[in-house]
């Protein structure tokens, strides 16, 4: 990558990110044999599976990145990325968990107390405390910036929230929220100000979580109401009203892992077992097409875990990985769909037709969810200096 | 311990070169058939023509990132020299399969016919290769053929054969190169076995994919500047939502064939055998030059289809490159072929293993 500011040096292949790269294989493999899961697409938002998490915790494989006094284990970010893109291209259930490993637990690691870090950290990382964002409202998509979820200090100085968050994935199964609210009125000159993030219990009275089916019937995803939440003093993530400059962070790290050319990679797996016993050029070129361009998003991608993981902050190249890695994964259902005859069918016989319906039904969402595409092509844009 | 490739120095220099030989309107007329020999002796001079060659075999050392420093440079300046075939293929295959390397400065190309339509009998070559690059003046042409005892590579001077000068949309030399029992001295003669010819036709894939994102990186620059500058509705372009994220999408193409050429050379620098690695680069890279091409166009308006506009010089060369050495259906049928193991099932394993 040279144009600008996406210029990235090459990930190094580090001996110690194979070593648990094969570790995770074999685990996988024995888990496939005894049968604990069936990989699906998109199993990082729909496989919920807290005992298979679990066992994650117990292998050392969430919390790599962090320091062992808060249950991490000091790992670079290039093997837990070996580490996540195999869950990832087995389909293995690793939604419960995701979040938290992902990006709430960096976020509380960066900006969160000594007492959050102390309780919540070790839990994440044993595979036993799962967290939802709570970013997107009814009115407040892509405009991130007009969320209205308002968050007013009482007379104990805690803090009372009112307002909704939507489009949730898994709350049901999530102990916490990272919620971004307002803590101070809308100020048209300045529309990034005034925000802060909390950490909230989900079990807290007044919060209430409503289901909201898919186009394949799922329900993980939520709408979540806030009325006359107490949420406590101490529960504010970093500093009250730099909300935003918190959330830009974490999007970093939501938008350039794996999972976003992932997500539909077990399809591609079948695809490559049809292909092989189906052979003809069509299926071969096809496949040949999607590997490529598969394999330029990996080196890009491990590109931006390296730069992470060197302390830069890549916002304009994970945005850009995350706009072409998205569109392979909703080109790819589509052209593996037009290079075999396979009737997608989520009550199909074999594997291959129930994954492609699946994968269909959820790729819209691809190239929505975690900043639509328009959004990450004006960050790329802005990246390259042309808005002001 | 070799020292890490300086790629950014090397890039330099043969920038430095390429302004004081050419001035911009010879650049600009860089649509006229024919090598620039001027340049190319600059070059030579230089000793860039010897860059990524061991001095033990009359090279001028550095590593392969440095050659494909030297060939990036020169493709994004749209040089009519033979940079890319010499450096990444011809002084390659002639110090692997023994052949020692020619004293003179001479321009050393590629011939690769399909297997068999070249033959070397009694020492004298015969058969016809197709589209060579730059078969013409005093180049030297590496070619593929097999022999009595089996596949060997020959070093031959393009003027010993009957030569049909052509041309690529860009106005570069493809010529169809006939052999007509042409002799071949012993010592121009090596063995060159099936997995050689395959790292052969590989380089010469890469050595375009590391042409074509070049000259994508410069295409994504010159559309930057040109919608700064151009101002339609009392706005210039790069304030229109939809050309900004036209540009977006260019630059993203951009990057993703840049990651898959420069891994490519790196992997091959490292360990030889990766023609997988070119395949995908240079699929990958196939796939960007179309949408940027088309893109970039489409943003430059009516002026960026005149000749009196720069923008042809490298639209011209990317529409031709991505179809040379291998167009993208043929590298992506490679590609899906060896990553098909075990009936399909370990596709994931491949993969990871290409880089």
């Amino acid at each position: 990558m040279r144009v600008g500011s996406l210029s990235l040096a090459s990930a190094p292949r580090t001996q110690e990110a194979e070593r648990v790269r094969l570790e995770v294989r074999e685990f996988l493999s024995s888990e496939l044999r005894n049968g604990t899961f069936e990989p699906v697409p998109d199993s990082w938002l729909c496989g919920v599976d807290p005992d298979f998490s679990k066992r994650l915790g117990a292998r050392g494989w969430l919390g790599m990145t962090w320091p062992p006094q808060y249950g991490g284990h000091g790992r670079s970010t290039l093997e837990r990325y070996a580490v996540i893109e195999e869950l990832l291209a087995a389909g293995a259930p690793v939604a419960a968990h995701w979040i938290a490993d992902r990006q709430s637990g960096s976020n509380i690691l960066s900006f969160g107390s000594e007492r959050l870090k102390t309780t919540i950290l070790p839990r994440i990382a044993a595979g036993e405390c799962y967290f939802a964002i709570g970013m997107s409202e009814p009115d407040a998509g892509s405009d991130l910036a007009a969320i209205r979820t308002r968050a007013r200090r009482n007379a104990d100085g805690d803090w009372v929230v009112n307002g909704a968050k939507i489009w949730t994935s898994n709350a049901q199964h999530c102990h916490y929220a990272i919620v971004l609210v307002r803590t101070a009125d809308r100020d048209a000159e300045q529309r990034h100000g005034g925000m802060s993030q909390l950490v909230v219990d989900l079990s807290l009275p007044g919060i209430s979580i409503s289901p909201i089916a898919i186009l394949d019937g799922s329900e993980h995803l939520n709408e979540v109401v806030f009325e006359d939440v107490i949420v406590p003093a101490d529960m504010l993530l970093g500093v009250e009203g730099n909300g935003w400059h918190q959330v830009t962070a974490e999007l970093a790290l939501e938008r350039s892992g794996p999972e976003r050319f992932l997500s539909t990679f077990p399809l591609l797996r079948e695809f490559s077992i049809y292909a092989a016993a189906n052979p003809g050029e069509l299926r071969q070129v096809t496949l040949g097409t999607l590997i490529a361009r598969l394999l330029s998003l990996r080196e890009l991608s491990q590109r931006v875990a390296a730069a992470l993981d060197s302390g830069e902050m890549p916002d304009v190249a994970a945005a850009l990985v995350k706009d072409l890695g998205t569109n392979f994964e909703v080109d790819s259902v589509d052209d593996i769909r037009g290079a075999c005859g396979i009737a997608p069918a989520a009550s199909s016989d074999d594997a291959f037709g129930r994954m492609l319906a699946m994968a269909q039904l959820h790729a819209p969402a691809f190239t929505l969810r975690g900043g639509t595409n328009e959004i990450l092509r004006s960050i790329v844009a802005r990246g390259l200096g042309m808005r002001g | 311990m070799t020292p890490p490739p300086d790629t950014a120095l090397v890039a330099d220099a043969v920038r430095q070169i390429v302004d004081s030989v050419a001035s911009p309107e010879v650049l600009r007329s860089a649509q006229r058939a024919g090598m620039d020999n001027a340049l190319w002796a600059a070059l030579a001079e230089a000793g860039m023509t010897r860059v990524g060659i061991d001095s033990s075999a009359g090279g001028s050392g550095g590593s392969l990132e440095e050659a494909a420093a030297v060939v990036d440079t020169l493709a994004r300046m749209a040089c009519r020299v033979p940079a890319a075939e010499h450096l990444m293929v011809g002084c390659w295959a002639l110090t692997v399969s023994g052949i020692s390397m020619p004293e003179e400065q001479v321009p050393i190309s590629v011939a690769a016919a399909e297997t068999g339509a070249v033959r070397l009998f009694r020492g004298k070559l015969t058969g016809k290769a197709l589209r060579v690059p730059w078969a013409s003046g005093g180049a030297l042409l590496v070619v593929p053929a097999v022999a009595e005892h089996g596949p060997v590579l020959c070093c031959v001077p393009a003027a010993s054969a009957s030569v049909v000068e052509g041309t690529n949309l860009a106005g570069e030399p493809r010529c169809d190169v006939t052999f007509d029992s042409v002799t071949v001295p012993a010592d121009c003669v090596g063995e060159f076995g099936p997995d050689l010819l395959q790292e052969m036709r590989a380089r010469y894939a890469l050595s375009r994919a590391v042409q074509i994102s070049a000259a994508l990186d410069e295409v994504v620059a010159w559309t930057l500047q040109h919608a700064a500058q151009r101002t339609q509705f009392g706005r210039p372009l790069n304030r229109f939502q939809s050309v900004q994220g036209d540009i977006a999408r260019m630059a993203g193409e951009a990057a993703a064939a840049a990651a898959l050429a420069e891994s490519a050379v790196e992997r091959v620098s490292r360990q030889p055998g990766a023609a997988i690695a070119c395949a995908a680069a240079k699929a990958r890279a196939a796939v960007a030059a179309s949408t940027v091409c088309r893109l970039s166009h489409q943003i430059h308006g009516a002026i960026g289809f005149t000749l009196e506009h720069r923008l042809h010089l490298l639209t011209t060369r990317l529409w031709s490159w991505r179809d040379e050495a291998g167009t993208e259906a043929e590298w992506s049928a490679y590609l899906a072929e060896k990553c098909l193991r075990n009936g399909g099932a370990d596709l994931w394993g491949a993969i990871s293993e290409v880089f």
